[in-house]
């Protein structure tokens, strides 16, 4: 580092200390005590509970011949496109809007003040693949029974090498609007070749070691695993070069993000930092909104006729902004796909379903995007002439009808792949309105009540370390509860009559449905009788 | 011969998807020349600053400063920029805000003495070792001013600089800006406040809807028909 670097960050360091008060100490003290404390106590008793697990052992099969490189790779793969999702709008090297404007200004050599903060979040990359693969360690030695340093070695390996690689590749992501754009198109894409990943069974358990970095992270864990992977040496080997060589290009490309990159992301840390504090994924996600925007640029607006009925003139608004924002509706079709041949492949998983109802939920609540506009500012609404309960129904008829056909195309799809047989087939599709509504009504639901509020905040805070965080937890989880309760209780009763005569499947047939029924008119009733947050 | 410019802009454009906020625009300041963007609300002002201090890339055409691509040190060194809005290290007094940019620029034994000037031009003394969170907004433009004018720079970039500024500042920023004209300082601002620019203003470029629609003397443009026509006058 030059002369000029190093004194001018050594002054700004000094004397940024000199004025952080005693209690600023105390409290960045106590977060961090607290952070590791629940840390600490939730890996202790999670390693209890799977030591002590009478089903322990239980899941070994599945693991060794192939459930492991799967969910491995897929879970890998999800993580690296998140993390370089995340470096669109922020990244491993973030600075504040002072020091963008003071140091960046200065004629001090940018790269060098990047490679300050670089070093910073490949650290970070590499402390949460560490993480993550002691994870893996304590779940896979719990349940596998195998030597202890092989597989914690393997299991560092891969994921610490992967975390230093999601830095490095989110640098490059920073320094070219170009590569950003790149990666959150091909998200989506990268959605479903994790599906695909996920659900190939036997072939995919042979070809994901193989599939990219995500795939040679896991290869080294599935041989130390006890299971078949002849190749892992050379996954391992390939893995490793690439991260040298990503690293590398990451350090010597330091200088090369533009001041206009880095700028857009110290702006958006601000508010991003305030919406962790206020525990706000909905602030956070509107300002990751904000930023990708400016990335992706302004599109030209497409015109939809307005309709003559006012009751229709909520649903036109809807549509408009769904097709103005397609993003939303290729979200909802690929979280609804992977949910819709979840179940397909697997009916007679319990947990699967409730995993895939979580999911579809998820792109239920893409579609839902006006009623959280709504929601956001109530005081708006009052220019029309419905009543709250009124006008969020209305919010949900554009979402409804979307999901439907969503639901239709993805379920004639998975028939034509043999994934649903006759009679099962005409049932889902009868199934689809129903569903979605049920899906639609959970998020909004949920969306109606607006941001979390600081009242919400401070009667949380006020509830003390075990009670906030559950309030918390329950405010965010209501969403994903009511589907589950309306979708999953009419799922078993189906599950359940499997395999059985005729008029038994027949009998649990209605009986969800009733089900089904029931609680999409609880949903309704529910829904039209809110009021405005205040 | 004539000295070349201090800041020169050759088809610099700026867009976002179908949205234009600055059409190709060409502009040349001289050394001691002080050139005022007038415009309405919207109309490109700070998009060109932004611009020029290297804060947006332009989508097509180059800026240059005393020769040199914004991209190196040497063009950080000769451009000092005042955005619209204070951006402050909130654990960091107004002096030590001061001596980081000299720090920063190499102002070296000269530093002290600069700083307590420009503590003493914009009132700052008595508030110096105050945080920006004990100050009001005008006091934290005061900082932010301040901060442009402790290091030595070639051209200047201010952004709305009289906003939230009481009258005996707004003077004290006057006399500087013209001692630094005199100097050989050029001046790039952007204003709403004719009454501000009238007296240190050598040209001024109109911009509407990001383009330029009129250029030339001050009086000429202020006076012109384009102005009355758009309701700036």
């Amino acid at each position: 580092m030059t002369q000029a670097s190093a004194a001018t960050l050594g002054f700004l360091r000094r004397r940024r200390r000199v004025h952080r008060s005693p209690q600023q100490r105390s409290d960045r003290f106590t977060g961090l005590y607290t952070v590791g404390l629940y840390t600490a106590i939730g890996a202790w008793v999670s390693v209890q509970a799977l030591r002590q697990s009478p089903t322990r052992g239980g899941s070994a099969t599945w693991l060794a011949s192939g459930g492991l490189a799967r969910a491995g790779t897929v879970a890998l793969l999800l993580g690296l496109l998140a993390a370089l999702r995340y470096a669109t709008w922020q990244g491993p090297v973030v600075f504040s809007a002072p020091d963008v404007h003071f140091l960046l200004g200065a004629p001090l050599p940018r790269a060098e003040l990047v490679r300050d903060r670089l070093g910073r979040g490949l650290l970070i990359g590499a402390g949460v693949g560490a993480a993550f693969g002691l994870a893996a360690f304590v779940l896979l030695e719990a349940e596998l029974g195998v030597a202890a340093w092989p597989l914690l070695v393997a299991a560092l390996l891969g994921p610490v090498a992967l975390g230093l690689l999601a830095a490095a590749l989110g640098w490059l992501v920073e320094s070219s609007p170009t590569t950003a754009r790149v990666v959150l198109r091909a998200s989506p894409l990268v959605l479903v070749v994790a599906a695909a990943g996920w659900l190939g069974g036997a072939v995919a358990a042979t070809v994901d070691p193989w599939s990219g970095p995500w795939g040679w992270a896991v290869g080294p864990l599935v041989a130390a695993a006890g299971g078949h992977d002849p190749g892992w040496p050379v996954q391992a080997a390939l893995l490793v070069v690439l991260t040298v060589a990503s690293v590398v290009a990451a350090w010597l490309g330091a200088g090369n993000a533009s001041l206009e990159e880095l700028e857009r992301r110290a702006g958006a840390r601000v508010g991003l930092d305030a919406s962790i504090f206020m525990a706000d994924p909905r602030g956070a996600a509107l300002l990751r909104r904000q930023a990708v925007g400016g990335l992706l640029g302004v599109r030209r607006r497409l015109r939809l006729r307005h309709p003559r009925h006012r009751w229709l003139a909520i649903p036109w608004r809807d549509a408009l902004s769904l097709l103005r924002t397609p993003g939303r509706v290729g979200w909802a079709l690929v979280l609804c796909g992977t949910s819709v041949l979840t179940v397909a492949v697997a009916p007679d998983r319990k947990l699967l379903a409730a995993g895939a109802v979580v999911v579809a939920y998820l792109g239920a609540a893409q579609l839902l995007e006006p009623l959280r506009g709504e929601a956001d500012q109530p005081d708006a609404s009052r220019q029309l002439p419905w009543r709250w309960g009124d006008l969020m129904l209305l919010h949900t008829a554009t979402p409804i009808l979307t999901l439907t056909v969503i639901g239709l195309t993805v379920t004639v799809t998975a028939a034509l792949l043999g994934l649903l047989p006759g009679p099962t087939l005409g049932m889902a599709l009868a199934a689809c309105l129903p569903v979605a509504a049920a899906l639609v009504w959970s998020a909004a639901i949920a969306g109606q009540r607006g941001r979390l509020g600081l009242d919400q905040f401070m009667a949380a805070s006020a509830m003390g370390e075990l009670g906030g965080p559950l309030h918390l937890v329950r405010w965010f989880a209501t969403g994903p509860l009511v589907a589950l309760v309306a979708l999953l209780v009419p799922v078993l009763v189906l599950q359940g009559a499997a395999g059985h005569p005729t008029p038994r499947i027949h009998a649990a047939t209605t009986n969800a449905a009733s089900l089904l029924v029931t609680a999409l008119a609880i949903q309704g009733a529910w829904l039209r009788s809110r009021q405005p947050p205040d | 011969m004539a000295k070349p410019p201090v800041l020169q802009l050759r088809g610099v454009a700026k867009t976002y998807g179908t949205l234009v906020a600055v059409d190709p625009l060409d502009l040349d300041v001289q050394p001691g020349e002080c050139v005022a963007l007038i415009g309405h609300n919207g109309s490109g002002k700070t998009t060109t600053l932004r611009l020029v201090a290297g804060l947006l890339e332009p989508t097509q055409g180059e800026v240059t400063i005393a020769g040199d691509s914004l991209r190196l040190d040497r063009s950080r060194a000769a451009l000092s920029f005042v955005p619209d809005s204070p951006l402050l290290y909130p654990d960091l007094s107004v002096r030590e805000h001061l001596e980081l940019v000299g720090l920063a620029h190499g102002v070296g034994d000269r530093l002290d003495g600069r700083v307590a000037q420009l503590l003493e031009l914009f009132d700052l003394t008595a508030r110096a070792d105050f945080l920006p969170g004990q100050l009001s907004r005008g006091m934290r433009q005061k900082t932010q001013l301040a901060c442009a004018l402790v290091r030595p720079f070639q051209l200047i970039l201010l952004d709305e600089p009289v906003v939230g500024l009481d009258p005996p500042s707004q003077q004290a920023l006057h006399r500087v800006l013209v001692a630094a004209k005199h100097d050989g300082a050029a001046i790039l601002l952007s204003t709403h406040q004719l009454g501000f620019a009238a007296g240190l203003a050598d040209r001024a470029v109109m911009l509407h809807e990001g383009r330029m629609v009129a250029q030339g003397a001050w009086g000429s443009v202020v006076d012109g028909a384009e102005a009355g026509r758009l309701g700036l006058r």
